[in-house]
């Protein structure tokens, strides 16, 4: 250092938040008496426009070089007085933040005079510190204008249509066979009775036929490695054993195919074949052979399917492919699972065939599904004339399943399915058995009142106790305290319908390890603020939409589509992201290549390479967090991390003990 | 109705007193739980009754905390005793959760202690183990009820807990035995080791045991009032 520095020091009171507890003035006075200190204020609110202004007048001034602000914690303001630094032409890494909030006013706001002595302390620290700070320039590295688009339901679809019509690439993959998701199963939308695969089917088209959109269904995410603006993503396109290119989706092959298997598509209620597509409405329209239930792959024999293709496409050969991407974004859009009721001679979910779920008569009531739009008993194949509905099955539960959040969707549509099922057939009677109704959303409310009114359904608040069957009629009869009466009631029913909840969607777990993100409590991913950022996850460049990030309905899964369509693409627009340089850093004159630090980094940044004075540790900058974890573990002292080395530490600490520590600037 | 946490109904209480026929009426009646409203009083709730602290006795006593009952009636509906009683187990628990606990002492409510609704309870609230712990409260502040001081004296004087009624009585003399099971001969060296177990735990000054002179008394005392139903 040739000139010795020239300090500022600007004591924040925050209103009384800091004020209210520290004598700032006095804490101001005894700091401007400090070496190196040119000047030392005390403002009201040193955030506000005309605190910020402040800093710049003194840094003009009095040619300061330096900064102390001794306010809140960084990480609110740090961003703000950085800013300010840099615009007034100082270097925005010279800036040193004082915590005299959380870590002094607020937890010793009993004792105002060892508060200010304590504020005092902390500046000293503060300043000491400041004197030894370099400075730094954040990198600016390119991006990927790609984005991966993970799962390929309305979510996925409306995320990867608002990117492609900013011009943004995006690849979208799906492990199913056909994009849709999960909307594709349901008959109609609740409350304005949209038929769904009407509505989503247009979408399904138009991105088959955008030209910025990649689709790849069929196929797992497998690994993604890298940063935001340049991850490195390696996909498993699993074998469909089908040539996408050359299938004409003319059915030729299902026709002949002599193996029927419960579709998963209608929820086990129909059948398919051994290939299929699962839905008429299927985008890609591209055959998949099922090679689990496949006579060819069970004997050897068969190849039907072969024999008939007008264009060759089958090919029993096809092998999993792996595809390599580089993405600037990754949006993470799997959606969800329905809960599977599988407790034992509780509600009777698979011990009695009139139990059955939602989902299960969304496929029944369905146009296209397995019965054409017939709902009829499993037991017998007749018309149900009873049918009652259970609320809150697998939600709102604190014992029997883990599922203690309310899965915001099966009041509405259960509604909705007591209304079609009432409009289908006149003389039918449909009862909820329910806890509370929750029909907060637009057009909810009035949708329950028309439920309610105009069709009839009943409502019984309750949940059953209860269920059992007639081993003759296969009649279901619930057993529940209805709790408006006070009275126990048996009622018999034809069907018993149960509104599951959502569960988190079965490749979740697999896929939070590829990705590295955050799970909350419920399963679902951890968007990092509940209210600012709800579409971002805690690493940089991956963002969630939909019912990855937890139960919600379509408008909530397509606004925060959006969202997340949007987030990506602000951050890809600049074609820039910026690299904190508060990184680590090798010293490659003193070390050794042990290769501690490739093993403790979290991040996998420190690699070891050649170079001319033989093997050496090198980080990735972009890689790097500075967390500080291998300058902490290198038996060599040869890894420093900008902004926190030894030195500026030791010169704080220093500080605190009044230079007594015996810190030998190690 | 009696004061006392008893949990019995008025429909087990034994046919063969002087009574009988008061009994079976007062059985019959309450084979038929009134409708309506859970407390059927002639009067409209003060909020006197309310104590803000019960929530918090109650887990203090060992139940859960029952303010996060979501009202569902599925305990009821499991209750194996609810068509016997208009106290349901769902409408006990919402008496917990606004602190009605001078209500508890002066209604005949009942729980089996089987603990279905416990495992059924989606807000895992165990409502038996509340009902133990209002017991608890119950005893702490009312005393403990009579049956219980009549049983535990008799078991330390005759081995058991319950008397043969004058039926049984008649039917074993009718078979060659004796009216009353002799019991005392073999297990008098239990039963001194019981008296000094509750001598020495002052589970007799606790349950307040009396002899038998002391029942008699007592008895006599009730018979004259006409207290005894």
């Amino acid at each position: 250092m040739t000139a010795s520095p020239r300090i500022g020091v600007f004591v924040c009171h925050c209103g009384s938040n800091i004020g209210g507890v520290v004598d700032c003035p006095a804490v101001a006075q005894y700091a401007s008496g400090l070496k190196d200190v040119a000047v030392a204020r005390a403002n009201m609110y040193t955030c506000s426009t005309v605190g910020q202004e402040e800093i710049t007048k003194q840094i003009k001034e009095h040619g300061l070089d330096r900064i102390v602000v001794a306010s809140c914690s960084p990480r609110l303001h740090e961003p703000t007085f950085r800013r300010v630094a840099r615009d007034a032409g100082v270097n925005p890494y010279l800036v040193h933040m004082v915590n005299l909030r959380e870590q002094c006013s607020w937890v010793h706001s009993g004792d105002h005079a060892s508060a200010t002595e304590k504020a005092k302390n902390l500046v000293r620290m503060g300043v000491a510190r400041v004197r030894h700070l370099e400075p730094l320039n954040a990198r600016e590295m390119g991006v990927e204008k790609r984005v991966l688009v993970i799962g390929a339901g309305i979510a996925g679809i409306q995320a990867s249509l608002d990117l492609a019509a900013q011009g943004i690439d995006v690849v979208l993959v799906d492990r199913q066979p056909s994009i849709g998701g999960r909307m594709a199963q349901l008959d109609k939308t609740f409350p304005t009775g949209d038929c769904a695969i009407c509505v989503l089917a247009p979408r399904m088209v138009e991105v088959l036929h955008t030209a910025g959109i990649r689709l790849l269904t069929y196929t797992e995410v497998k690994e993604v490695s890298g940063f935001a603006g340049n991850f490195d993503v390696k996909l498993e396109r699993k074998a469909r054993y089908v040539d996408e290119e050359k299938c004409v989706g003319c059915g030729a092959c299902s026709e002949k195919c002599p193996v029927k298997v419960p579709n998963e598509f209608d929820e086990g209620m129909g059948n398919r074949k051994a290939i299929y597509v699962p839905f008429p409405q299927a985008a890609p329209l591209k055959y998949t052979l099922d090679s689990k239930n496949c006579i060819h792959f069970k004997t050897g024999k068969c190849g039907l399917c072969q024999k008939v293709c007008p264009v060759g496409a089958v090919d029993f050969e096809m092998k999993p492919a792996e595809v390599k991407l580089k993405v600037g974004a990754v949006i993470v859009a799997t959606g969800f699972d329905t809960y599977v009721p599988h407790i034992r001679g509780y509600l009777g979910y698979k011990e009695y065939s009139n139990v059955i779920t939602s989902l299960e008569l969304e496929r029944l009531i369905n146009a296209s599904g397995p019965t054409r739009g017939e709902v009829v008993r499993p037991s017998d194949g007749t018309t149900p004339r009873r049918v009652a509905f259970v609320q809150c099955v697998g939600s709102r539960n604190w014992k029997v399943t883990s599922n203690k959040y309310c899965s915001k969707v099966c009041c509405m549509y259960t509604m909705k399915l007591a209304q079609l099922l009432k409009e289908h057939y006149s003389d039918i009677s449909a009862s909820v058995y329910y806890i509370d109704i929750r029909a907060a959303g637009k057009g909810f409310e009035e949708y329950y009142h028309k439920v309610r009114s105009i069709a009839g359904v009943e409502y019984i608040r309750g949940r059953p106790a209860r269920v059992t069957e007639n081993p003759q009629t296969k009649d279901i009869t619930i057993r529940a305290e209805e709790t408006l009466l006070n009275k126990i009631t048996e009622r018999e029913y034809d069907l018993v319908v149960l509104s599951v909840g959502m569960v988190p969607s079965a490749g979740t777990e697999a896929l939070q390890r590829v990705l590295g993100i955050s799970r909350s409590p419920d399963g679902f991913f951890q968007e990092v603020h509940p209210k600012l950022r709800p579409v971002d996850t805690a690493r940089d460049g991956i963002f969630i939409a939909g019912c990855a990030q937890g139960p919600k309905d379509i408008p909530d899964t397509v606004s925060q589509a959006k969202a997340a369509a949007s987030s990506a693409s602000a951050m890809l627009a600049r074609g820039t992201v910026t690299v904190e340089p508060l990184t680590a850093v090798v010293d490659e004159a003193v070390c050794e290549a042990c290769g501690l630090c490739v093993t403790v980094c979290p991040y996998g940044a420190p690699r070891i390479v050649d170079t001319k004075e033989g093997k050496r540790s090198r980080i990735e900058e972009a890689l790097c967090h500075g967390c500080g974890t291998c300058a902490a573990a290198c038996p060599r002292v040869a890894i420093t991390c900008r902004g926190f080395s030894d030195e500026q530490l030791a010169s704080e600490a220093d500080e605190a003990f009044d230079g007594t520590a015996g810190v030998d600037g190690r | 109705m009696s004061h006392g946490s008893l949990p019995e109904l008025p429909a087990k209480k034994p046919a063969a007193d002087k009574e009988g026929d008061e009994a079976a009426a007062a059985a019959k009646k309450a084979d038929t739980p009134p409708a309506g409203p859970l407390i059927v009083e002639d009067s409209v709730f003060t909020g006197e009754e309310h104590d803000p602290d019960f929530v918090k006795q109650i887990i203090r006593y060992g139940g859960k905390d029952v303010q996060t009952c979501l009202q569902c009636g599925n305990c009821t509906g499991v209750c194996p005793v609810s068509l016997k009683t208009p106290y349901k187990t769902r409408n006990l628990i919402k008496l917990c959760q606004y602190g009605y606990k001078r209500i508890f002492f002066s209604i005949p409510w009942i729980c089996a202690g089987c603990h279905r609704c416990h495992e059924h309870c989606p807000a895992d609230i165990n409502p038996a183990e509340v009902f133990v712990a209002i017991r608890h409260i119950e005893v702490r502040e009312t005393g403990v009820p009579r049956f219980i001081k009549e049983n535990v004296s008799l078991i330390l004087r005759n081995g058991f807990g319950a008397i043969p009624s004058d039926d049984i009585k008649r039917y074993r003399e009718k078979e060659g035995m004796d009216p009353l099971p002799n019991t005392l001969p073999g297990y008098k060296k239990v039963l001194g080791e019981l008296e000094t177990l509750f001598k020495k735990t002052r589970y007799d000054k606790l349950i307040g045991l009396e002899t038998e002179e002391e029942a008699g008394k007592r008895k006599a005392a009730e018979e004259a009032k006409g207290a005894v139903k």
